[in-house]
C-alpha cells in the first residue's frame, strides 16, 4: 500500500511547480530512485507477510536543496570557529596561561570539530519534505530527527524567511504555522525560488483559513 | 470567507449608528487606587526611614515617585478610551505611542475579571478580553481594561460572552472545606518555610536591629550549649509547620468561595479568590480537552489538579502563574476531579478515568534507568575528581552523592515508567506520563490537528520515540512519550484517521534502516 502510495506521489508531481532548474533535477532524478526503493519494499512486506510488518513512516518525498550542506557548514563553522580561535589566540599571546587557555579551546574544539564533520551532510540526508492535497509532511533533524504532519486546512500562515547566511546560498525556509502553540513546521533550505512557488502553493491549497480548531 | 462576514457586519455596524458605538472612559477612581496603594508605600516608607533616623535630604524625595505614579495615572485615564460595537470590542489608549486595538466580538474566547483588595473597596475591576491567539506574544493577544467598574465589568463580560442559548446557569463544582488538608501537600511546603525565616531576617535588617551582629552570634553561643539533635528535629518541624501554615494561608486565599458554573449558553465560567478575586470565562467552543495533574506529594495524598485544554489557556506560563485560567477545580480528591472533568466535557464518565491505558515498552524503563545512572555517574565523577585534587572530604560527599542519586533515580524511573500509558475511549485521545507531576490528558480527538513524531539517532534500532498530538489549546503539544513507533504511530492514525495515513508504510521485520539518515 505504502510502496504504490510513494509512486502515485511521484507521479502526481507535475502538479507542483517545475520552473525552477534545480527542483528539475531533483525531480528528474527522483521516479527511478523512488520507485527502486517502493520495488524493495512492496517485496520484503509481501515475504514477511502483512501480520507482522510494523508500521513506519515513510520519508517525504523531496530532499531540500543540495546547497544546504554549505549552508549548514558555514553555520557550524560560525558557532565554533569563533571561541576556539580566540582561545588560541590568547594561548599565543598569554605564554603563562598557555595549559589553561589551550584546554579549553580543546574541550570546545574537539566536539566542534565533529559537529562540522558529520552534521551538515547528516542532516542533508535527514532533511526531506513533500506536500500533497492534504498535508504538509516534513522530516528534519540530526541526532534528534522530527517528522511532521500538518493537515492543510489546519494551516493558518504560510511564510518565507531568509537570513543573511541563507541569502548567501540563495535558500530560502518556508515556515508553516498552525492554530498550535508548538511551533511551526519548517522547510529549511529550499531554493529561493522553489520556496517561493511552494508558499503560493500552500497559501492556494490552504484557503484563507483562521480561526482555530474545532 | 470570514473576512467577507466581517467585512458585511462592520457595514452593519456603521448602518446602526453611533448609539451603541459610544466611546466610553475607564473609572476614574483607577487613580485612587494609584493614589492610596502609593500613599501607603510611601507612609511605610517613611516610617521606617522615621525610626531609623534617616537624615532629612533621603526622606525629602520619598513623594516625589508617588506624585510622579499618580500623574501617570491620571494621564493614561484622561487619554484611554474603549467601546463595544455590535461586532468589535476596541480600546484606544497609550500617552507617547497611540495605539488603537480591535477585536471582532466573534473572536473573543475568553474574558477574565480580577480584582485586588483596593480594587474591591473601590468597587472596581479589571478586565481582560482574550482571542486565544498566541501566535506573536501574549501580551498582544489580550486587550486590557484597568479598571472598570464592577458592574460596568460584569455587564461588558456578560456581554460579550453572551451567545443564543436556552439552558439553565447551574454549578458544576464548589470548594469543600475538606479539601484544605490538600493545601500543605506540595513541595513549596517546606520553600515557605524558609522563606519565612528569611523575611523575618529581612524585616529585622531593616528595622535596624542588625541581626548579623547582634542576634546571629548570641543564636549560635545558645546553640553551642544546647543538645543539638532536639534543637535540629524542632528546627525542621518549626520550619514545615510554618510552611505548611503558610501553604494553607495560599490556598485559602487562591481558592475560597470557589464555584464553577456552567452559564446558560454554555460557556463555564470559574470565580474564586478571597482578597483578590478572580473570575474567569471559557467559550465551550475552544474547550478541546481536559487534564488531570498529580504532583508527587499530592498523588501520595489521593489528590489532584484538574486544568482545561483549552485555546489560549493553560500554557506553561499560565501554570506558574498566581491565576491559572484555566483551572477547574482546587487541589481537590481524584474522584472529584475525575466527576468535575466528566462534566465539564459533558461525558457520562471522565475520559481520564475510564480509559484503558496501554503500557509502554521496557525500553522506556532501560530509558530511565540509564538516564538516572549516567547522571548519578557524572555527578559523582565530578566530586571524586575534585576530592582526588583537592580533599578527600569531596571524594567522599561524590560516592555518597552518586549512590544517593542512582537509588532516588531507580525509584522515580520505575515511578515514571509505570506513569506512562495511552489510549483511546470514545472521542478522546488519552495520555499519561510523569512521575514529580504526572499528567494525565484527555484530547477531543477532533481538537487534533497534527502529529509529530521525535526519535533519537540512537534509538533508530529499537525504535522508541515520542509521539505528539498538537492542538490549538493549552500547551499547544501533547506527548506519548517512550513508545514503539509502530504502536505509537498505529495508535495516532486509529486517533485521527486520516492525518497520518497518506505517509505510513508496512515494513516486515525488525531492521530498521534504509534512507533515514545515518545509524
Amino acid at each position: 500500500m505504502g510502496g504504490t502510495g510513494s509512486i502515485a506521489d511521484v507521479i502526481s508531481l507535475p502538479h507542483e511547480p517545475l520552473a525552477n532548474p534545480h527542483a528539475m533535477r531533483g525531480i528528474a532524478k527522483h521516479p527511478e530512485l523512488k520507485m527502486a526503493q517502493s520495488v524493495t519494499r512492496d517485496s520484503r512486506a509481501e515475504s514477511s507477510g502483512d501480520a507482522d510488518a510494523e508500521l513506519v513512516l515513510r520519508p517525504p518525498s523531496h530532499p531540500v536543496d543540495r546547497r544546504s550542506v554549505g549552508w549548514w557548514l558555514t553555520q557550524a563553522l560560525v558557532t565554533v570557529l569563533p571561541p576556539v580561535l580566540i582561545l588560541l589566540l590568547l594561548a599565543l599571546l598569554i605564554e603563562p596561561a598557555r595549559t589553561w587557555l589551550l584546554l579549553p579551546a580543546a574541550i570546545i574544539g574537539a566536539p566542534g570539530l565533529a559537529y562540522i564533520v558529520a552534521m551538515p551532510p547528516w542532516r542533508y540526508r535527514v532533511h526531506r519534505w513533500e506536500t500533497t492535497e492534504d498535508a504538509v509532511f516534513t522530516r528534519a533533524g540530526w541526532v534528534r530527527q522530527q517528522w511532521r504532519v500538518a493537515p492543510m486546512a489546519r494551516i493558518q500562515t504560510v511564510d518565507t524567511i531568509r537570513g543573511p547566511l541563507q541569502q548567501l546560498f540563495g535558500l530560502s525556509t518556508v515556515v508553516v504555522t498552525t492554530a498550535s502553540a508548538a511551533g511551526p513546521l519548517r522547510i529549511d533550505g529550499l531554493d529561493h525560488e522553489r520556496a517561493r512557488d511552494l508558499v503560493e502553493e500552500l497559501a492556494d491549497k490552504a484557503q484563507v483559513e483562521t480561526g482555530d480548531a474545532a | 470567507m470570514r473576512g467577507a462576514l466581517d467585512a458585511e457586519e462592520a457595514r452593519a455596524a456603521e448602518v446602526a449608528g453611533p448609539a451603541e458605538a459610544e466611546w466610553r472612559r475607564l473609572d476614574a477612581r483607577i487613580i485612587w487606587v494609584v493614589t492610596l496603594w502609593g500613599s501607603g508605600l510611601a507612609l511605610v516608607t517613611l516610617a521606617i526611614m522615621w525610626w531609623r533616623n534617616a537624615p532629612w535630604w533621603l526622606i525629602a524625595p520619598v513623594p516625589v515617585p508617588l506624585v510622579c505614579g499618580i500623574g501617570y495615572e491620571a494621564l493614561r485615564w484622561f487619554k484611554t478610551r474603549y467601546r463595544l460595537t455590535s461586532t468589535h470590542v476596541e480600546l484606544k489608549t497609550g500617552l507617547l505611542t497611540r495605539t488603537h486595538r480591535s477585536i471582532p466580538r466573534n473572536r473573543v474566547r475568553s474574558v477574565d475579571v480580577t480584582a485586588n483588595p483596593l480594587h474591591r473597596v473601590l468597587r472596581l475591576a479589571l478586565v481582560r478580553v482574550g482571542t486565544g491567539h498566541r501566535v506573536s506574544s501574549t501580551k498582544a493577544a489580550v486587550l486590557s481594561l484597568n479598571a472598570l467598574s464592577a458592574a460596568d465589568a460584569e455587564e461588558l463580560r456578560a456581554g460579550l460572552v453572551r451567545r443564543a442559548g436556552t439552558g439553565e446557569q447551574r454549578a458544576i463544582a464548589r470548594l469543600d472545606w475538606r479539601w484544605l488538608r490538600f493545601g500543605p501537600l506540595s513541595f513549596a511546603t517546606p520553600l515557605l518555610g524558609l522563606s519565612a525565616v528569611g523575611a523575618t531576617y529581612e524585616t529585622l535588617d531593616i528595622l535596624g536591629f542588625d541581626p548579623d551582629n547582634v542576634l546571629i552570634p548570641d543564636l549560635i553561643d545558645w546553640l553551642g550549649e544546647a543538645n543539638l539533635l532536639p534543637v535540629i528535629v524542632l528546627g525542621v518541624l518549626g520550619l514545615l509547620l510554618a510552611g505548611a501554615l503558610g501553604a494553607l494561608g495560599w490556598y485559602v486565599e487562591t481558592w475560597w468561595d470557589f464555584r464553577l458554573i456552567r452559564e446558560p449558553h454554555g460557556a463555564l465560567r470559574a470565580s474564586r479568590g478571597l482578597f483578590v478575586t478572580r473570575s474567569a470565562t471559557l467559550e465551550e467552543e475552544r474547550l478541546h480537552g481536559v487534564e488531570v495533574a498529580e504532583p508527587l506529594m499530592l498523588r501520595l495524598g489521593g489528590g489532584a489538579y484538574t486544568y482545561a485544554v483549552a485555546t489560549g489557556a493553560g500554557s506553561t506560563d499560565d501554570e506558574a502563574s498566581t491565576f491559572n485560567t484555566s483551572a477547574l477545580l482546587p487541589p481537590a480528591p481524584i474522584e472529584e476531579s475525575h466527576r468535575v472533568a466528566a462534566a465539564v466535557l459533558r461525558e457520562e464518565r471522565d475520559p481520564t478515568a475510564s480509559v484503558r491505558l496501554v503500557p509502554h515498552p521496557r525500553h522506556a524503563l532501560a530509558r530511565r534507568v540509564r538516564w538516572a545512572f549516567f547522571c548519578g555517574l557524572g555527578l559523582g565523577g565530578v566530586l571524586v575528581g575534585l576530592g582526588v585534587w583537592l580533599t578527600p572530604v569531596l571524594a567522599h560527599i561524590g560516592w555518597v552523592s552518586a549512590l544517593v542519586v542512582w537509588v532516588a533515580g531507580v525509584l522515580f524511573a520505575r515511578d515514571g515508567y509505570r506513569s506512562l500509558g495511552h489510549g483511546i475511549t470514545g472521542r478522546y485521545v488519552v495520555t499519561r506520563h510523569g512521575s514529580l507531576k504526572r499528567r494525565t490528558i484527555a484530547l477531543r480527538r477532533s481538537g487534533v490537528i497534527g502529529w509529530t513524531v521525535t526519535q533519537w539517532a540512537w534509538h533508530r534500532r529499537s525504535t522508541l520515540c515520542r509521539v505528539t498530538a498538537t492542538t490549538p489549546g493549552g500547551r499547544g503539544a501533547y506527548h506519548v512519550k517512550d513508545v514503539l513507533m509502530g504502536e505509537g504511530l498505529g495508535f495516532a492514525d486509529e486517533a485521527v484517521p486520516g492525518v497520518l495515513t497518506p505517509f505510513l508504510v508496512r515494513r516486515g521485520g525488525t531492521r530498521g534502516a534504509d534512507d533515514q539518515g545515518l545509524s
